[in-house]
């Protein structure tokens, strides 16, 4: 079964993400050329091992890790981002789909990419995607961002399949360790050019101004309940005011909630993710808050499409869906049938 | 008449998989599935070959038994056995005014925690317009310890167990548990409803590994006709049958054998060369095994006393695709089937897998032969959106699906209430499963779920649960007290009070 689950070489796709060797002004200052030297070539092999599905070495996630918690640790709970930019949904380890993503939105760096967070558990490539992720984070800092979802947590992953995973790939719980250590670091929130609010789940009611976020202490294993928690796990809802949520976690908040939070704060939109939504995204509270979800077909069963949000230098939104990838040799490889009730 | 060589693909094993599942997370209570999952091995899933050792997070040292063991040494097995502690019941009140949203909840019931730390005072308030008058917070996802916050020795255990096998997903095991209740009680009203009659008569169609006979005498059904943990029936009036294909039944009969928790006495009967039957006298049923009964006595004696002479049961060898009234014959003349008793008969994921119209032909046989017939069916209905396309795909390329079946003829619940009507049932009602989740879950029975473990992924559960349908229907012979009311009426009532819990505008009826 886990065989039959492994990456196939898949050299289409990967030529579609050029090595590129292009200078990188915004890349951390790095005192020896020697020392910087190695630091691009490293992740310039890294990555062009993982954009044809081949999952780092634990000792080359280990030394990931520690570079991608150097860039992280120096971000804001609210990282401001510059338009034009991309922003992405849930990918949940489809780790293909990212890369149609990726022909669809454009290649890192000349796209430039926020995603909002769960990157890991459900899908079956979670060690792909979110080492691939973390690399692209690293070798460009300015002009990816990676949010943090409620799925970036050692609890969680525990119980949806990014530690089995791990444990099944690596022999041994060692780089889920590594990454959920690292999840800690990643960034609760983004704030597009001042006006565009992106987070993973949603609003507290813990949490009045971006300030309240920005004074949070996030460099620890997502809560199970106060204002951190809650912007991982809330979802909108039809009713006003705050709900109970059926997740267990965070809370709904209703169109007079997103209003008044965008007005206190001088924003025009919440983008969050976190739910699946058919098409991909999903206006909702009269256009204060919108919804992507990018993995199509999600758990191979849900049998939805992915969007993502292009917002340009004006901050106009463009939504671009697309589709499951198709599996190059597929026909070939027998994966396991998502789970029925049969 | 369809003939038929092979089985239907075994997709028994994937329903007693998943229930074990979820049994072993806490669920509900049936200590017949360890047993009844032996070797058992799915599409998604499997057990080794002995289906008691994946229990998560206890360890297991006990020896792999690759066979099922003759009866004189199936003691030996009982070492396998634990019954799983019963989960702690959540003790505070429900919110009682919001069926909508309580009727989905994973946690709720720890007191509310007002005084977070990063609450400033005033942001506090901000939370009083709540919807709700008397606000509870979501117990938070520590709700399940054993499950979020698993000790270092149980991550050890969790990684055996990724290594033994697949678990099964919490969306697949809440549904799982939704679909076990509704089906009890599809059983258990039926039970009540004819509680003053002489006799009664349970067919399980397609019974695959099926637990409810085992679970029935031992009182674990799940019951909404209980008052008071009493229940509503007089029991040893009812006749157990399980019907299956003969090689189904084979195993079953084997794995019964090789269950220390059931003495019995068997007679086997031959229908022509291959098909198989048993007939069943049950002797014992125990909920603890004889190894386990020590502990059990200290801790104070959890073992049901059945209190009722145990209801005899029928093991039927039977090819469903072929004639059904040659069934209904050969259990009159050989398992003591009476036409004129009322009869439930149970179809749990078993008519999607049948030619449509090979299942047509089996309820027009029903509804044209029994005096008193009743169905339950819990069945797919896959429509024509991109889910159900997606379903379609993945099971017709998992070579369980074909465009005969069923499952790709009846795919809407109105196509579903329309079938049985067009069979000739008087009266018919159904809903979405999501809906019967809704509606007819029990507050244990759904707190229980809650207490089992989180669910984060709402929507794709409500979707998952929204292309599965719950079906009731009866059907009464002599039209002379058609007219009446009668519980074949009351079956599939859905006026105020009626015995399923069914609201009217959640459901469809015929007519």
């Amino acid at each position: 079964m886990a065989e039959s689950e492994e990456p196939q070489g898949e050299s289409t796709s990967g030529s579609r993400l050029p090595p590129t060797q292009s200078s990188v002004p915004n890349a951390p200052s790095v005192s020896s050329l020697s020392t910087e030297d190695k630091h691009y070539s490293d992740l310039e092999g890294w990555l062009s091992k993982l954009s044809v599905g081949t999952p780092l070495a634990e000792s080359e996630v280990k030394l990931l890790c520690e570079k991608a918690r150097e860039v992280l640790m120096n971000e804001s709970n609210v990282q401001p981002v510059a338009a034009p930019v991309t922003v992405c949904g849930d990918i949940h380890g489809q780790w293909h789909d990212l890369m149609e993503l990726y022909r669809i939105g454009g290649s890192a760096p000349d796209t430039n990419y926020l995603f909002m967070g769960d990157y890991v558990d459900r899908g079956y490539y979670s060690v792909e995607t979110v080492t691939m992720l973390v690399c692209f984070k690293v070798r460009y800092p300015e002009r990816v961002h990676i949010l943090r979802g409620n799925h970036e947590s050692r609890q969680i992953t525990q119980v949806y399949g990014f530690y089995d995973e791990c444990v099944r790939k690596y022999g041994s719980a060692n780089v889920w360790k590594l990454f959920t250590d690292l999840f800690d670091y990643f960034p609760l929130t983004a704030l597009v050019e001042n006006h565009v609010f992106c987070l993973h789940g949603g609003l507290s009611p813990s949490i009045d101004t971006l300030d309240h976020v920005r004074q949070l202490d996030r460099v620890q294993e997502v809560p199970h309940e106060g204002p951190m928690c809650d912007l991982l796990w809330s979802d909108p809802d039809d009713r006003n005011g705050w709900g109970i949520s059926p997740r267990g976690a965070g809370f709904t908040f209703g169109q007079d909630i997103s209003e008044q939070f965008n007005h206190t704060n001088g924003l025009n939109l919440v983008s969050r993710a976190h739910q699946l939504v058919m098409d991909g995204y999903n206006w909702s509270h009269e256009m204060n808050v919108v919804t992507i979800f990018s993995a199509p077909n999600y758990c191979y069963r849900c049998g939805n499409q992915a969007a993502i949000m292009e917002v340009d230098e004006t901050l106009n939104k463009t939504f671009l869906q697309f589709d499951p990838a198709p599996r190059r040799g597929e026909p070939h490889v027998s994966r396991r049938t998502p789970e029925y009730f049969l | 008449m369809s003939s038929h060589q092979s089985p239907i693909k075994a997709t028994a094993h994937d329903a007693i998989l998943s229930k074990l599942s979820a049994y072993q997370l806490g669920y509900y209570d049936d200590p017949f599935l360890p047993y009844m999952a032996t070797n058992a091995s799915g599409l998604t899933s499997s057990t080794s070959s002995n289906g008691r050792p994946i229990r998560v997070f206890e360890r297991r040292d006990s020896p792999q038994v690759n066979s099922v063991p003759s009866r004189s040494s199936s003691g030996n097995r009982t070492n396998n056995i634990h019954i799983p502690p019963s989960p702690p019941i959540a003790t505070s009140p429900r919110l009682s005014n919001q069926f909508e949203v309580e009727s989905f909840r994973p946690y709720i019931n720890s007191e509310r925690r007002m005084s977070s730390p990063h609450i400033p005072p005033r942001q506090q308030d901000i939370i009083h317009p709540h919807p709700f008058s008397n606000p509870v917070m979501p117990k938070r996802l520590c709700s399940t310890k054993r499950q979020l916050h698993p000790a270092p020795h149980i991550q050890s255990q969790m990684a055996q167990k990724s290594q033994a096998g697949e678990m099964h997903q919490p969306v697949i095991r809440r549904g799982t548990h939704a679909r076990v209740c509704v089906m009890d009680y599809a059983i258990t009203t039926f039970l009540s409803l004819c509680k003053d009659a002489n006799e009664v008569q349970v067919v399980i169609l397609g019974s695959g590994r099926d637990t409810s006979y085992l679970r029935s005498q031992c009182n674990l059904l799940h019951d909404k006709t209980q008052q008071e943990g009493k229940c509503n029936r007089i029991k040893g009036n009812v006749r157990w049958y399980e019907v299956d294909h003969p090689s189904m039944i084979q195993e079953k009969h084997d794995l019964l054998l090789s269950c220390d928790l059931f003495d019995f006495n068997y007679q086997k009967v031959m229908n022509g060369i291959k098909d198989e039957s048993y007939i069943i006298s049950p002797k014992n049923i125990r909920t603890t095994s004889k190894k386990d009964e020590e502990n059990v006595a200290m801790q104070g004696d959890d073992s049901h006393d059945t209190g009722f002479a145990l209801e005899p049961y029928h093991l039927i060898g039977y090819d469903l695709r072929n004639a059904f009234d040659l069934l209904l014959k050969n259990m009159r003349e050989n398992h003591s089937f009476s036409l004129e008793t009322p009869t439930l008969f149970v179809m749990e994921c078993v008519q999607m897998y049948l030619p449509d119209a090979d299942s047509r032909r089996m309820l027009e046989t029903i509804t044209a032969q029994c005096h008193h017939g009743f169905m339950a069916i819990f069945d797919p209905i896959i429509q024509h959106d991109q889910f159900g396309q997606v379903m379609a795909q993945n099971l017709t390329k998992a070579k369980i699906a074909d465009k005969s079946m069923s499952l790709l003829n009846t795919r809407t619940l109105k196509e579903q209430v329309d079938k049985l009507k067009s069979c000739g049932f008087d009266h018919v009602t159904g809903c979405d499963f999501y809906s019967a989740y809704e509606m007819l879950l029990t507050m244990e029975d759904r707190r229980r779920a809650n207490q089992a473990e989180m669910l984060d992924e709402v929507e794709e559960w409500m979707l998952i649960m929204r292309h599965y349908c719950f079906l009731v229907a009866s059907c009464k012979k002599n039209s002379d007290e058609k007219n009446s009311d009668s519980i074949e009426e009351a079956y599939c009532s859905v006026i105020q009070n009626n015995p399923f819990g069914f609201v009217a505008s959640k459901c469809l009826q015929s007519e």
